[in-house]
């Protein structure tokens, strides 16, 4: 134990996966949400 | 309503910004010389750090805008925002929790940092739930305003809990301190993250007021007299 760490990029690439999982997967509900809400008020003739 | 057509050019962006901050945070930047390349997490950590405080106050900023001024657009900002805070909280917290396990040997700790902010985004995911529950559109926006002023009160709260409280959260550094090696994958990933969450919270609040409009529709009047069917 010298108080620096070695290796790790196994958590690095954890980090960068998730937060890129979440945020296109987000990205893509609000932009699907979006669409649905667009559609059925074109459906109600508003 | 029109569709935003500057938000696709935004999206866009962000993901370029993006992209380039990752290649730079993963390949480029040298490994720091105590925290070797764990330290890269930083590069995605810090900057969701700053976007989610940045969504907080417009989310504050939008539920007092809404009791000043009582219009359905600033509630249509303010379901935006704290859908998008929720996301960006709960980010941070798995990415700390990532962070944590190489550097301080635990997922989880009750430290002042982590518990202030897991604060956050239980009141924040409680403030969506109970947007949910109100069906009367005045009363969800009226209380939902409300709740997010007092769960506001979290934010600074996590801000300078480092440095009120022994924490085992490092203090945070100023950009002036930093080499420019290791700004340059911050400084791209911050502002990619900046531009999507512009983009996402135009997108959701549109959403937010298409909902809305429906919901004010007026409900199918019954006939008058019941209608004669002919044998």
């Amino acid at each position: 134990m010298n108080g620096i760490l070695t290796g790790g990029w196994n958590f690095v690439l954890a980090a960068y996966i998730v937060s890129g999982t979440i945020l296109i997967a987000y990205s893509i509900h609000a932009i699907n949400s979006f669409r649905k809400a667009m559609a059925a008020r074109t459906t109600k003739g508003l | 309503m029109k569709r935003p057509i500057w938000v696709p050019t935004i999206l866009i962006l962000s993901a370029a910004f993006l992209t380039a901050g990752t290649y730079c945070g993963l390949f480029v930047a040298p490994a720091e010389e105590h925290m070797g390349e764990v330290q890269r997490i930083m590069y995605v950590h810090v900057p969701t750090a700053w976007t989610a405080m940045l969504i907080l106050t417009w989310s504050f900023v939008s539920a007092v805008m809404f009791l000043m001024r009582a219009s359905w657009r600033w509630d249509n900002r303010l379901e935006a925002a704290l859908e998008v805070a929720v996301i960006f909280c709960l980010l941070l917290c798995m990415q700390g929790a990532i962070w944590a396990k190489p550097t301080w040997g635990v997922w989880w700790d009750w430290d002042p940092r982590l518990t202030t902010t897991a604060v956050l985004l239980i009141a924040f995911t409680g403030i969506v739930a109970l947007r949910h529950f109100i069906d009367d559109p005045a009363r969800r926006a009226t209380w939902s305003s409300v709740a997010t002023i007092i769960a506001y009160v979290d934010v600074p709260i996590v801000y300078f809990s480092v440095r009120w409280w022994n924490s085992l959260h490092q203090l945070q550094s100023s950009p002036s301190t930093i080499s420019r090696d290791f700004l340059i994958p911050l400084m791209l990933n911050f502002a990619g993250m900046l531009l999507l969450v512009i983009g996402l919270m135009t997108i959701r609040a549109r959403t937010a007021a298409l909902r809305l409009e429906e919901e004010m529709l007026p409900a199918p009047q019954p006939l008058a007299r019941p209608v004669e069917v002919m044998a």
